[in-house]
């Protein structure tokens, strides 16, 4: 046996939130309001308004993007603009890469200074500050190519 | 013997063939004419060109069609035969004979069907992935992965420009209407505006399935017609000085700034139009996976497997729609004409927008050019900017500036879609 389901009283919208409901959320609603319904064969003012609300969504969506990006590429230019500065007020001679390891240590290894030097600017032209040089050895003679292929091909399947 | 051989000629299918299909063959041979002779769109052209050839012969076992009792041809139907069961579990009863003077129950009746066989020819099958709205979001995600938003980032307010080349679309529908077509057939002909192949498939397949065909068609027909539609409106439109017109070099756009682009613009589009949720967000989501960085592998599907075998797939199940019991029908004509109609006031209005811009914000000016790129088919209409500015002045490249109104269109025609889709298609 059902027991009967209490009917839920209907509670009337504000007089301004009826009126300004198909103005302002239709475009945001699920379901479309009457507003935007459109019979199967509209009259020409109804297809008019249609068209007019259309383009409206159209440009409601492209421009609050047009807005959020112009705020985003003010803050980036911004943010842009400090680190210019920032990095103009660093010395022109860099300091040199304080964990490296030393010149000696890599002459040792039969590496000659020049090109530890070359080795040490290229990885802080490509990874920065945030680095550190823990070792460098000759590859010739070497099976280190084959064991970077397969380092690659591991790192592709992210196993590390 | 006579009679022998003349029984098994009715086997054959030369028996079955129609003037309509001999018709259809006919159109069959100008859309590869244009594809391979003249390299207008032919991957997509070639296989709707195909589809619609294997559409058009009596085939066994490829398609299943016929008419509908309300009078539509209706093609990818198939057969699911089974078994009904009596459910038996405790919480639903077993469904049995309505009972005259039976007091209704409120609880939904479950029944199991026992599927004993699944009849249906190879693109009974592949067509589903058109019927339910599966191809175009995927392509879509190839389409993300492929497309660069950096010029768009960089000089956003040709976003605009991408919204006003909509007007077409609206304008064709009205148009439409005129012609007797219905709201939800004036909505999936106009669309054809937007120049975007997937986006138009989507909504058709959805609003007006029986002029499917036609649509893609003449959507793709024309998207591979845009430099020579475009150029004498563009012509038309602008005066000498205004081609002239050399843009600033755009500022290069950070990573993380193609990033948060990404998922912003697929929050504010599906927010303002959830209909168009499918084709946002698996446009963002391979622009996301392109623009991480971390997912090479990712977006080499995207941009490649995954996009090329959905084209082929796509462009057959187009074809298979355009049997001539519904192709041939003077509606594709007027499709047709529409179509270019609605190319054409796309392309107006987004030159048109750049020149009232122009007027509005003289200190940087914009090529009127690059408005009619406002139109989505990437890369073409841009490459058409870029081309027309060039015949004017040899040493002004649009091409990065016209990409940004360019890929704005294909937001734009989205959400355009996205419009027509929530106030026709419930």
């Amino acid at each position: 046996m059902h027991s009967p389901v209490p009917p839920v009283p209907a509670t009337a919208p504000r007089p301004w939130r009826r009126r300004l409901a198909p103005l302002l959320l239709s475009p945001l609603a699920l379901a479309p309001s009457p507003l935007l319904a459109l019979p199967e064969h509209p009259t020409l003012g109804e297809s008019l308004v249609y068209q007019i609300n259309g383009l409206v969504v159209v440009f409601i969506a492209l421009g609050l993007i047009w807005a959020m990006m112009e705020i985003m590429g003010a803050i980036f230019r911004r943010v842009a603009v400090h680190q210019a500065a920032r990095a103009a007020a660093v010395p022109t001679v860099a300091a040199p890469e304080p964990a490296a390891p030393a010149p000696a240590t890599a002459a040792a290894d039969g590496v000659d200074p020049a090109t530890y030097a070359a080795i040490v600017a290229a990885v802080h032209c490509t990874l920065g500050q945030g680095h550190r040089i823990v070792g460098v050895t000759s590859v010739i003679d070497t099976r280190d190519w084959s064991r970077e292929g397969r380092r690659d091909h591991f790192f592709s399947h992210r196993v590390r | 013997m006579l009679s022998g051989l003349l029984d098994f000629f009715q086997t054959t299918g030369f028996a079955l063939i129609t003037w309509k299909m001999v018709i259809m063959w006919a159109v069959v041979v100008v859309l590869l004419w244009l594809a391979i002779a003249k390299g207008f769109e032919p991957l997509l052209l070639i296989p709707i060109a195909f589809g619609a050839l294997i559409a058009n012969l009596p085939t066994r076992g490829v398609i299943t069609a016929g008419l509908r009792p309300d009078g539509v041809y209706e093609t990818a139907t198939f057969k699911i035969e089974g078994e009904i069961l009596p459910n038996v579990s405790p919480g639903h009863p077993p469904a049995g004979p309505v009972v005259p003077g039976a007091p209704p129950t409120s609880a939904p009746v479950r029944q199991t069907l026992k599927v004993d066989r699944i009849e249906g020819g190879l693109f009974d099958f592949i067509s589903q992935g058109i019927k339910l709205e599966l191809f175009p979001p995927l392509i879509f995600l190839g389409v993300g992965a492929l497309t660069d938003f950096g010029p768009l980032i960089a000089l956003p307010r040709t976003l605009l420009l991408g919204a006003a080349a909509q007007f077409g679309l609206f304008v064709t529908f009205m148009g439409a209407g005129l012609l007797g077509f219905t709201s939800k057939q004036s909505a999936s002909i106009g669309i054809i505006g937007g120049a975007d192949g997937p986006t138009a498939i989507f909504l058709t397949n959805k609003l007006a399935p029986e002029l499917l065909g036609a649509v893609a068609v003449a959507a793709y027909s024309y998207m591979s017609l845009v430099p020579l539609i475009q150029p004498p409106i563009m012509r038309l439109l602008t005066t000498d000085k205004e081609r002239r017109i050399r843009m600033q070099s755009l500022r290069p756009v950070s990573k993380l700034e193609k990033l948060i682009f990404a998922l912003l613009t697929m929050m504010i589009c599906i927010l303002l139009v959830p209909d168009a949720a499918a084709l946002i967000a698996m446009l963002m989501l391979g622009n996301f996976l392109r623009e991480c960085a971390v997912t090479e592998r990712l977006v080499k599907a995207s941009q490649n497997e995954i996009i090329n075998v959905l084209t082929i797939f796509l462009g057959t199940s187009v074809g298979i729609t355009m049997a001539a019991e519904s192709f041939l029908a003077p509606s594709t004509l007027k499709i047709i004409v529409l179509g270019v109609v609605a190319f054409g006031f796309s392309t107006a209005a987004g030159v048109l927008a750049a020149k009232l811009m122009n007027v509005l914000a003289p200190g940087t000016p914009i090529n009127p050019l690059i408005g009619s790129a406002g139109v989505s088919a990437v890369p073409m209409a841009a490459r058409v900017s870029h081309q027309e500015g060039q015949k004017y002045d040899k040493n002004n490249y649009l091409l990065m500036p016209a990409m940004g109104p360019n890929v704005a269109g294909v937001i734009g025609t989205a959400v355009a879609a996205g419009y027509f889709l929530s106030t026709l298609g419930h």
